[in-house]
């Protein structure tokens, strides 16, 4: 099938693209490390500048994967949130997840948590505020509209962890507490680890697998719950499987990153226009251009000047005007 | 496309509507494939209700409505969706999907849970898209058809079902006179592949035209049932609409007569 090929072809020009783009991402920073010198660390050259070795290994491939997989993860967590709200201006926060994520974080600064610790309630966090938008949502829709009742109760809790995080934030202490939640929520790729990444890449997988199975099904539901269901479709399982593995995905990244904003919304707007909305390749191809997007931000953030930009503003800075030019360019065919 | 699996539909003393709000009261009533049934009544009566209830959209709050002998709550979507077809107005979408892709939804329900569709779904879809004639519209977006096209590709989509039933929400209104016509003579055209209709209308004219059955609902009640010939009388029309209507017959070539309402405005 010429359908069938034209993905396939996308996809691995994404591949192609975002592996180009990594390796191009090792030569970026202040410590100039050139061609070669990659081929010697590489080969475990012994007469090597061992502090090159560190660069390469500790700082440059850590911070490369991390945007990689953040990324992805919050794009793909972002198309699907909005093929299950049928509307192209939803983004991963609408359950919640990242205010909830943000006050966890601000309450194991707070209280002096451990990074650990941090990451472990800024998770969970993240994980209860959705399920309480749901709960809520549930008792208060009681069948009618659900979708409608998910985004109010979603709003409700996200302004209620943004009110508990500014009395966290009154409360911290100012000379140290404060800065730390204040650029914990502007969002950072640098102090991924590779420790890191090995817990929260699985769970993201965890998430991102069903994503990926029941992509088709998705696709039926932008038409409504009621003709998804008439069209054999088990709405209430898909959705709580929707739900469920974008909080997961976009609450394991956001609690070892911040909160990055934009790119739940604005990538997978961007990669519709590439692919059109059929989620067989659109969910898919939104990791892809997710993790070329972030990669892209976090080389701006750390080469543009000699203080490091926390990449949250960077990209709602590149990301606003992109916005309202996609909006503007494709006007109401999203 | 020809089916044979019998699909029944029968309500036994149901009390349709919503938690506080009963909208239909009592309803008895026995649909089956091997009919056109035309489903009429004034604004707000509750054919919208009927058929959110046979589509399993909404449990009814007395009585029990069966679908093939068992309660259609004991149904999987899947199952149902497999005898019955739900074609509802032509509407906008959020996503610009390709027809043949809009199509293709509707073979959701032949497809495991985690399969894509393939070769043979494609076929399914790109027949019943000639069989409406609107092939051209296959690589459209859907969200740039017109009213009536979206409705034919919304037929598709249900006729892709592969159900012996379809249930068709006004599927005339908001079309223009042409677009109109076109539709009934499809919905005619199914007809003749043992395809059971039930479809909501605001014109009794088209129960004459290709009904077998029509269904008249007024204040909570079924208010008559039949033949069209023998239940759309003058006084039921009256009662029905609260206007005047005249009963004319048209004579259709070598066929029988066919009856058309004329509105008295006097």
């Amino acid at each position: 099938m010429l359908g069938k090929l034209k993905y396939s072809l996308i996809l691995l020009a994404g591949f192609v693209v975002l592996a180009l783009l990594c390796l191009l991402s090792l030569y970026i920073g202040r410590y100039p490390i050139s061609l070669g010198d990659l081929g010697h660390v590489l080969s475990n050259d012994a007469d090597l500048d061992p502090n090159m070795a560190v660069v390469l290994w500790n700082i440059r491939l850590p911070r490369i994967l991390s945007a990689v997989v953040v990324g992805g993860a919050l794009a793909i967590a972002g198309t699907a949130y909005q093929g299950l709200f049928r509307n192209p201006m939803v983004s991963p926060d609408i359950l919640g997840v990242t205010s909830g994520a943000g006050l966890g974080a601000a309450l194991a600064i707070l209280f002096s948590f451990p990074v650990i610790g941090i990451q472990l309630l800024s998770f969970a966090g993240g994980l209860t505020a959705v399920l309480l938008a749901v709960a809520i949502g549930k008792s208060v829709g009681k069948g009618h509209d659900v979708v409608l009742s998910l985004v109010l109760s979603g709003m409700i809790l996200s302004s209620l962890c943004g009110a508990l995080l500014s009395l966290t934030k009154y409360l911290a202490d100012p000379d140290d507490k404060l800065p730390a939640i204040t650029y914990w929520l502007m969002g950072s790729l640098s102090s991924i680890r590779m420790e890191n990444l090995a817990v929260v890449v699985p769970i993201t997988a965890v998430g991102v697998i069903p994503l990926l199975l029941f992509r088709w099904q998705l696709n039926i539901l932008s038409f409504g719950e009621e003709e998804a269901r008439s069209l054999g479709i088990n709405t209430a399982l898909l959705r709580a499987v929707v739900i469920l593995s974008a909080s997961l995905i976009t609450a394991s990244v956001v609690s070892v990153s911040g909160i990055i904003g934009w790119v739940g919304l604005l990538v997978p707007h961007l990669t519709r226009m590439i692919t059109g909305p059929d989620n067989r390749i659109l969910l898919p191809a939104s990791f892809l251009t997710g993790s070329i997007f972030l990669l892209l931000v976090d080389n701006l953030a750390r080469s543009v000047s000699s203080v490091e930009i926390p990449i949250g503003i960077l990209t709602a800075i590149i990301g606003a005007p992109f916005f309202l030019y996609f909006l503007k360019k494709s006007q109401r065919a999203w | 496309m020809v089916n044979t699996v019998s699909v029944e539909v029968e309500f036994r003393h149901a009390d349709l509507g919503y938690r506080h709000r009963t909208v239909l009261k009592d309803l008895s009533l026995h649909i089956d494939s091997d009919s056109v049934t035309c489903l009429l009544g004034p604004n707000g009566v509750g054919k919208t209700t009927l058929f959110r209830s046979i589509l399993g959209a909404l449990s009814p709050l007395k009585g029990e409505i069966l679908l093939n002998g068992k309660p259609i709550a004991h149904h999987r979507p899947q199952d149902v969706a497999k005898l019955i077809a739900y074609v509802p107005q032509a509407h906008q979408a959020a996503f610009p999907f390709k027809v043949l892709d809009v199509v293709m939804f509707g073979r959701t329900a032949h497809l495991n849970r985690f399969q894509m569709p393939g070769r043979n779904d494609r076929m399914v879809a790109e027949m019943n898209l000639d069989f409406l004639d609107i092939r051209h519209l296959a690589e459209r977006s859907y969200t740039e058809l017109s009213g009536g096209e979206r409705q034919m590709v919304l037929i598709a989509r249900a006729l892709s079902q592969e159900a012996s039933f379809l249930v068709l929400d006004e599927p005339t209104s908001n079309l223009d006179y042409g677009n109109q016509c076109r539709v009934l003579q499809k919905i005619k055209a199914l007809r003749e592949q043992n395809i059971g209709i039930l479809m909501a209308t605001h014109s009794p004219d088209h129960a004459f035209m290709i009904g077998t059955h029509v269904i008249v609902l007024k204040g909570g009640h079924i208010h008559k049932m039949g033949p069209p010939e023998q239940v759309l009388t003058c006084e039921v029309l009256k009662r029905t609409y609260g206007v005047n209507v005249h009963l004319l017959d048209v004579p259709e070539g070598h066929l029988p007569s066919r009856k058309i309402c004329a509105p008295s405005l006097y």
